[in-house]
Parts: C-alpha cells; structure tokens; sequence
C-alpha cells in the first residue's frame, strides 16, 4: 500500500490532533518544527496540527485540552521526548478533556531525533516518527484499565534490619504482615555488628526495639525457619506457599544449643547470634499465604576469602573485619594492646577491598566463573570505624591500613576518616595490581607475618612490615536466592544482586508489580541505606495495597473467539504460567484460549505462534503496527511552503 | 631492599609539635601549590610529610629538611586544615635534637645565643642605625614601643627602613620610643628552623624586658616580630597591643597627622610579604599607604593570598640558595614585566632578598625595592613631583 492509496482510503472518520514539542531548544535547534507542523497538517486523518515550547507545560496541555473539548479532534499524537517522562502526562490531559487516555500515541522526537541527528535527516525522521504515530493512532480503540482486587496483606522476606523494618513501616501503615524468616534468628547480619556508624549507638539496643515492636504488633505474623517454596498469581493477589521446618543448618544448631545452655529467655538479644523469638518447629509444615504484594529483604553474604588470599586459611593471624567485630566486642578486658588468643598485637594491618573491586586480568574468578567488580560500599568506613575503636581501645596497637581508594561517601562518613587519621592510624595506598603480600616471617621473628608492599605515596618505595595481624576487609556478596529467583522469575544484574527497575525512576521495583525489594539483596549498601530501601519499599507496598484494588494496563493479550481454534501454541509458549488456559468454547465448538489479564505482561510471544492471529495485544495490534509500518515506508509527506 | 616502616619517629614528630602529621591524606595540594614547584627544587612537602608519617629515611637533606619558607601557601590550602608548618618546624627540632643542624644555622642560633641577634654583629651595635637622628628612648611615659628587627639594625640597606620610619612618625607627632641594646631579636626563625629552647630563651628575654618597662602598645617593622608577638608570645606571658608599621602608618595617612603633598610619578607594584599577608590577613592598609602617596600601582600577576614567597622565611634567609632556585628572582621579573619602576614591600626579608635580586637580574637600572615607608617618606619629601 502505498501513501498515495491511504490518502485515497482514509481508514475512517478518525480526526488525529498532532502537538509538537519544542522542548526549549532540545528539539528545535535541530528539527525544522515548522516544516514538521506543516507536514503533520498533510497526513491523512490529521484535523489538528500544533507547536509548542513546552507540550508538558499548563499552557501545552490547556492546547490539548481545549481542541478536544471543542471537537477538533477525537485523540492525539504527541510529539516530544521519550514516552517515559510524559506519556502518562499527555493521557492524564486527554482523560481531562474528556477522551479515552489509551486514543493516545507517543512519537519519540528528542532522544530518538534532535538528540542523536541534525539537519535535514533530523526533520525526515522526525515526519517518519510523526507519521507512524498518527497511522497507529488512528487505528487505536479505547481500552479500559484492568482492575485487581487487592488483598490488603504483605509478605516480607527476610528478618534483617531491612525485612523488620519493612514490616513495621508496612503494619504502620494498616497492611496485615507476614515476615518469613529462614533462620530460627530474627536480626541476620544486623545481629552480628556490635556499634554501628554514623552514630555509634549499639546494633544490639536498635534490634531488640525493632524485634520488639514486629513482635508485639498485632497485624504482623513472624514465621521463623521458614522459607517461600511456591509462589503463584500477581500484584493485589499472590498465592505463596511456606514450608517450615527444623532448623537444618550448622551454625544455626550451633547457635541454638549455646542459647540452650546460657539459658537465655526468648526474645531476647544475644550478640552476634540475634534474637529467638520462639521455639524452632518440630516438624515440617506448610502455610499458604494470600498476599498482595510481597517485599523479597533476603540479605546479602561476606565475602569469603579463598584459602591463600593475603594468607588467609594459612595463617591463624589472619582474620576478616567481621571476625575483628566480634573479637573486639568480646574483649572486656581493653588494655594497651590488643590481644589475640593470648597474643598481643602490637602492629597490624588493614587490607581492603578484599574481593570487591575486583578487575578482570588481576583478580581471579571464583570457581563459579564470578568476579565482584563492583564495590562494596560499606567496608571503608566500617573499616575507619574498627580503626577508631582499636586505637581508642588499645592505644599501643599500631595500624597500617592498605587501602587502594577511601570511600567515606556518606554523611558523619569523612568524621571517621579525619578521625582514624588524627588518631595516628597510617595509610598506605597501593594498585590494585601491585596488591600487599602476605607471608609467615622467617623462624624467630618477633612478628609471625611480614607484608610487603609498594608505597605508591613514595614512588612506589618497597615496604616491609612485620606484623601481628592481617584483617581483610571483606566485601559484600548476594545470598543465594537462586529457588526465590526461579519461583518469581526475577530479574538478576550482571553482579549478582536483585535488579531494580530503574534506580531513580522507579528505586526499589521489580518489573513484576507488586514484587518489591529492601536492603542488601538489591547492592552492597549499609544498614542506614537498607532502612531508607526498606520504608521505601514498604511505602509502595502499602500504596499499591491500599485503595483495596490495583490498576493494571491494558495492554494484555486478547482473544479473538471467531478466529481461535484451540490449538494451544499460545498456552505452551506463554511464560507465565497460569496466564493462558483452554476453555471449553461456547456453543459446543471445541475448545478456545483465555487470557487472565492479570498476569499477562503483554509480551506478545502468544501473538508470534498463533497460526490463526487470533490473539492480540490490545493497543499493539497487528494492524496498528501495519499501519505504522505503511506510513512509514510510504512516499514521505512534503509540505507546501509557505 | 624494602624499607621497614619506624612509627616511634611518627610518634616522636607529634610530640614535637606535628600534631597534625596523620591528619595528613596526601593529597597534593601542599605540594601543588608551593613555590618550589616553579624552580623544581628537590624539597616536596607532602613527600617529607609522607616520610614523616612512615618513619622513613630522606628528610634530613639539608636543601629538603630546611627547604620550607613557611610561607603558609600550602596551610590555607590545606582541605583538612592540616598545620603543616608545625609538621616542619617538629621535623627541625628533632634533628636539631639529634645535632644535626647544619653549620650556616649553628652560627645563627649562636650569634642569638650570645648577640642577641642573628647576624653575628655585638649587642652594642644594636642602636648604630639611629646615628645621626634624633630618636628617642623608650620610658614610661612614651606611648608606643618601637621594636625594631634586627635586619633593620644591622644590616645597611635595611636600616633605611627604621630610619625612614623615625622621620614618619617624628613628623607625624607619634609618642614613641626605642629600648635600644637590651632588646634581642623575637627568635621567629630560630623557632622555625628546630630552637625551640634558643626560641624560648630570647622570647623570655624580650617578655620580661617589654613587661619590666612597663611597655603596652608596640610599632613592629618586621611581619616576622608581628607573628611572633601576636601568636606566640602571648601563651608565653607577653600580651600588648602590637601594630605594624603599615597599620600605623595607614591609621596616620587617615587621619591626616601625616601629610602629602604631591604625589610621586611612580610606577609601583606591591609585593604581599606571607607573614603580613596569609599569616595575618593583613592586604588593605599597605595598599592605603601607597594610595596616600599617591603613586601610580599596577598588578603582579599574584597578589594577596596567592602572592609569591621570597624565599627567606622559616630560616632561608640565612641559609644559601643558588640563583636558579630563588623565588625573589621570579618576582623582581614579574614586577618588571607588570609595568613597575619600583616594587614596594614591608618586610626586611622580603627587601634584602628582592634587593639582591634586581641587582643579579641587571635590574638595576628598571626597578627600584623599597619598603612602604620608604616609598612615603619620599613623596612627602616631594622628591619627584608629578
């Protein structure tokens, strides 16, 4: 079909508005607008065609506005930036003025034209965009918004400082809460922290009132050894199943049997243990929970060194921070000095950066084939903040701390920095591929170890250091939420972690509405940050949850019952399951799909196999996108000039 | 063979007064912007810090361990605020603990010792630069010390300096008075250069002097007793009203006890001395003073805060640098080639350092180094008139 037959048949008496966005000079400066406000005029269906300096602004908007209630035009097509900032904006005017918001098309002009092309190619393409949209425009249909009913009720994963406070913040906020926990433990890694920065107040004390008021709160259910094994429907109405059953790890045996023998009341805080909120089940059960939205906090691992790195596994002087943190709050002795296993420590050393930063060529995969390129974020200061307490604690205890960058990034973060340096603590920075060397000094030295490394303060001056210790300040590393990935089909980054949506747009989102994720199972991030994700996470939980129903697009697959014949190919290749099922077709003719709105994603694979094309994605049809394509293959529109 | 870290010497330089020493991030700033940077000598300052901090070898070089001017560049530079010059002034008093101050200095701290002045000249001839004028002593009822630094009394070109002051305020009606051969120099660069107890002898001296005779307000002609005695003396018992002889001067100008009448068809650019500029923030009133003379000034590339060392502060003064490396050097060109005939400063140091200069320049003929007073006192004596 060529141009010249579509001005001949116009579709129908549709009456297209087209707007074009000068966006200040973004689009201007390199589209010729009015030749495009001229062209547009010419394309077939077009009743109105205008230009403004800002579309988005009360002045561009009222334009839309008032063409449509004067009957210029029946829908519209916008011609500005990239339809993530502003389509929502140029439907919400359209539903204003009284005309269904899905008679509405997007054309990309800035980022996919005045951006990236100039001069005449920029306006070409411009028409070809406009174009296409007006075709589709014309062949849209008004659509309606699936409603969701949504149960009023939140799953948390995870009974870290962020899964706890996503519970709290959720309860707060009138949202019935079920917190799922896989260790009998409520506090994870929060729990093994004795004081925390900027403030310095105890991880203990923070805990117990936080655990006491999810414990005490009557809308939230704690489920402790308890994992998600099955998780089914979507936002407003998950289906998931918990199995729980005895505690089968070791060190979690471990720490049960130590509270068994201290005698320590439940609920109660122990450090580095955390805090037992009641007795570990005997045996195995299964809780299904009806949930509309669920918040994953599943945590993150220290990184573990493998055996030989700096020395460690080798030597028993050589220990992680977090091994530090806790010998450190287990010494109540203090004194000049610190000691370890009855050795004093007159010299050590920090090394950081330990399996974070991670460059390919200088450091070694893991056996997975997993290089940690990204930084950890929270060991610097934690790092600073050790620093500080040792020479506060032991003033005879001399640091060299080997950094390759220091990262005090947040706020009360340079205090610990300036602090560790005021109190003596010495810097040595080296090249990530000029790491220290960690060995056993010759028999008879005062030291057990000796460091060697390069001085990149001196020109690279060669170093030697005996020392009495060696901590290695370990990075983050994901938890293992490989079954939680595979039962919600969860997008993973290249580093491992969950990935959110957009980290401004939309933080804390899963592209599955309704999923949502606080903490350190997102990135490395430090207790403050997994609060601050956690209250966000749960302020959009408790947002989706909280009209009692949840609008979904509607751009979801449809089906044409005239045309299908129940082969079943769209149900075999649907990826979310549940989503397609065969019905008996009315009037006795076999058998025919049907699509749940509410899980379909609008991916359009359904539409691909269909040997009937009798199934559609409402507002991307097939002859919508025909239509498209035809104008913008078609003879391009040239505008009289003026 | 790689070198073993020695914290004791880290430990030993904070006590010594480099409290700052680990403060220290090793930035660079210091390094980036010190005046050696621009005749690339051997001294780097965050190097020496970075020695210091590891207790390692390669301070004590005589041209690195005494390179610093404390000319204060790097300390308002400083993103941590780091006081660096306390950091070079322990890494000196350490080694002149362990007797390795060099010669050139030793006769210094001994002339101090024993003169009561740096420049190996008797006690005596302290007052030799008032012959010839009436000046008068100091005594109860006189209002204002004039403490004049030793350059100024020994050395010849300086003492023009004081004796162009005298003129000034004689003629302005000022009550001032001279102690004479009790006074001892204010023992800056000794403290500078690692003396600490040479320091604390002639600052006790001076203390109980000026206290036993009652002294209250005094004129400082050097930047260098001006630090001493606002910064200093006073944790160690001697408070008084101190005033620089361009403050006073300006105050004069103001208030019309100092009269010019023509102004002097020069060409002058002013040269920040660090002790009164970046250590005591002092930049308005010297520039009034040449206002009031009536002088035409033009601008060096670098002024006030980011003004050019000369080079004999911290102790240099006494000490040998060759040509190629002298900052005055630069600055004697950087006047000429700002358009002036005469470059105008109000420091001794700064006078005799930029002096030499003009002359190994061949300058001599282009440009004249005067000290404020100086420049006053010859357009009110109408030398040349406009």
């Amino acid at each position: 079909m060529t141009a010249e037959d579509s001005k001949k048949k116009p579709a129908g008496d549709e009456k297209v508005a087209v707007y074009i966005c000068h966006c200040g000079g973004n689009i201007s400066d390199h589209v010729d607008v009015e030749a495009l406000e001229r062209m547009a005029a010419e394309m077939p269906g077009v009743t109105v065609s205008r230009r403004n300096h800002f579309m988005c602004s009360d002045p561009g908007q009222n334009m839309i506005i008032e063409d449509l209630k004067a009957g210029k035009a029946d829908r519209i097509v916008v011609a500005s930036c990239s339809p993530a900032l502003h389509e929502t904006t140029f439907r919400r005017a359209a539903q204003r003025a009284g005309v269904n918001p899905y008679l509405y098309e997007h054309a990309n002009i800035r980022e996919q034209v005045s951006w990236v092309h100039h001069g005449d190619g920029a306006t070409a393409k411009a028409a070809a965009l406009v174009g296409a949209a007006v075709a589709k425009a014309r062949a849209l249909q008004p659509l309606e918004p699936i409603r969701v009913e949504a149960i009023r009720h939140a799953t948390v994963i995870g009974g870290g400082i962020a899964g706890l406070k996503a519970a709290r913040d959720l309860a707060i906020r009138g949202v019935k809460v079920a917190l799922v926990e896989k260790t009998p433990f409520l506090g994870g890694n929060f729990a093994k922290l004795d004081r925390v920065y900027p403030t310095q107040e105890k991880a203990g004390d923070l805990l117990t009132g936080l655990a006491a008021a999810v414990l005490a709160h009557p809308s939230i259910t704690v489920l402790t050894c308890a994992e998600m094994i099955a998780s089914e429907g979507y936002v407003g109405d998950f289906k998931l199943k918990v199995k729980r059953q005895p505690p089968q790890d070791a060190e979690d045996l471990d720490k049960l049997i130590q509270l068994k023998q201290a005698g320590t009341a439940k609920g109660t805080f122990v450090p580095f243990v955390g805090i037992l909120p009641f007795d570990v089940p005997v045996g195995e059960e299964t809780v299904d929970l009806a949930t509309g939205a669920v918040v994953l906090a599943t945590g993150f691992k220290h990184y573990t060194p493998p055996k030989g790195m700096y020395g460690y596994g080798d030597n028993p002087e050589v220990i992680t921070l977090p091994d530090l943190i806790k010998l450190m709050a287990e010494d109540t002795a203090g004194g000049g000095t610190l000691q370890v296993n009855g050795r004093p420590i007159k010299t050590m050393a920090m090394i950081r950066c330990v399996g974070s930063r991670q460059i390919p060529g200088i450091h070694e995969p893991d056996e997975k084939g997993n290089l940690n390129e990204y930084c950890s974020r929270v060991c610097c200061t934690a790092t600073l903040q050790a620093d500080r307490e040792l020479r506060e604690k032991y003033p005879e205890t001399v640091i060299y701390d080997f950094y390759r960058d220091i990262r005090a990034y947040g706020r009360g973060h340079e205090e610990y920095y300036v602090g560790a340096s005021r109190d003596g603590v010495l810097f040595v920075r080296f090249e990530a591929d000029a790491a220290p060397a960690v060995a056993r000094a010759p028999e008879g030295s005062e030291s057990p170890l000796s460091i060697t490394a390069k001085d990149t303060l001196l020109s690279g001056q060669d170093l030697e250091i005996p020392v009495d210790l060696v901590v290695l300040a370990v990075g983050m590393v994901p938890s293992d939420v490989s079954s939680i990935v595979d039962i919600m089909k969860l997008p993973v980054g290249a580093d491992r972690f969950l990935l959110e949506v957009h980290p401004k747009l939309r933080p804390v989102e899963l592209a599955t509405t309704g999923i949502l994720l606080a903490g350190t199972c997102q990135a490395p991030m430090d207790s403050t940050e997994a609060a601050q994700g956690a209250t966000a996470a749960s302020v959009k939980a408790a947002t989706i949850l909280s009209r009692g129903f949840v609008e979904l697009d509607p751009y979801v697959a449809a089906v044409n019952a005239d045309l299908c014949t129940g082969t079943g190919a769209c149900v075999e290749t649907c990826p979310h399951s549940g989503c397609i099922t065969l019905v008996d077709a009315a009037g006795g003719k076999g058998r025919m799909a049907k699509v749940n709105p509410a899980l379909c994603t609008g991916c359009g694979m359904c539409v691909a196999v269909c040997p009937n094309i009798a199934i559609e994605v409402n507002g991307w049809t097939l002859r919508q996108y025909e239509a498209m394509v035809d104008a913008i293959v078609g003879e391009p529109i040239v505008a009289e000039a003026e | 063979m790689p070198d073993t870290p020695f914290y004791e010497v880290n430990e030993a330089i904070v006590l010594s007064g480099g409290v700052d020493l680990n403060t220290c991030m090793q930035c660079g700033m210091c390094a980036a912007v010190c005046p050696w940077r621009e005749v690339d000598g051997e001294f780097i300052v965050r190097r020496m810090i970075r020695l210091g901090q590891m207790g390692l070898e390669g301070n004590e070089v005589e041209d690195i361990l005494y390179g610093c001017t404390t000319c204060n560049k790097c300390v308002i530079n400083c993103p941590r605020g780091v006081d660096i010059i306390g950091i070079m002034r322990a890494i000196r008093t350490m080694t002149a603990e362990m007797g390795g101050t060099p010669d050139t200095l030793r006769a210094v701290i001994g002339s101090c010792d024993s003169n009561g002045n740096p420049w190996g000249e008797k006690r005596e001839k302290r007052t030799d630069w008032m012959k010839g004028l009436d000046v008068p002593a100091y005594t109860a009822e006189t209002e204002y010390l004039l403490s004049v630094c030793c350059t100024s009394c020994y050395d010849s070109r300086s003492r023009n300096i004081a004796r162009s002051l005298v003129k000034l305020l004689t003629t302005a009606g000022v009550s001032f008075g001279v102690i004479g051969v009790e006074e001892n120099c204010c023992g800056e660069s000794l403290r500078k250069t690692g003396d600490e107890s040479g320091f604390m002898k002639l600052a006790e001296a001076n203390i109980g002097l000026f206290n036993g005779r009652g002294v209250k307000k005094i004129i400082v002609t050097s930047p260098h007793c001006y630090h001493t005695y606002t910064r200093e003396y006073p944790e160690i018992g001697g408070e008084w009203e101190v005033i620089h002889h361009s403050q006073l001067l300006a105050q004069l100008v103001a208030d019309g006890k100092l009269k010019v009448p023509a102004a002097l068809a020069k060409k002058v650019a002013y040269h920040d001395p660090c002790y009164l500029g970046r250590h005591s923030e002092i930049f308005d009133e010297p520039r009034a003073v040449l206002a009031a003379a009536g002088v035409e000034t033009v601008e060096m590339p670098r002024e006030k805060r980011f003004s050019l060392c000369c080079g004999g502060g911290g102790g240099r003064v006494w000490m040998e640098t060759p040509a190629e490396k002298r900052f005055s050097v630069l600055r004697v060109n950087e006047a000429v080639n700002a358009g002036a005939e005469i470059l105008a400063t109000a420091c001794p140091y700064c006078v005799s350092l930029l002096e030499d200069s003009r002359k190994t320049e061949n300058l001599e003929d282009k440009l004249e180094v005067l000290d404020l007073s100086e420049v006053l006192l010859r357009s009110m004596e109408g030398e040349t008139v406009r």
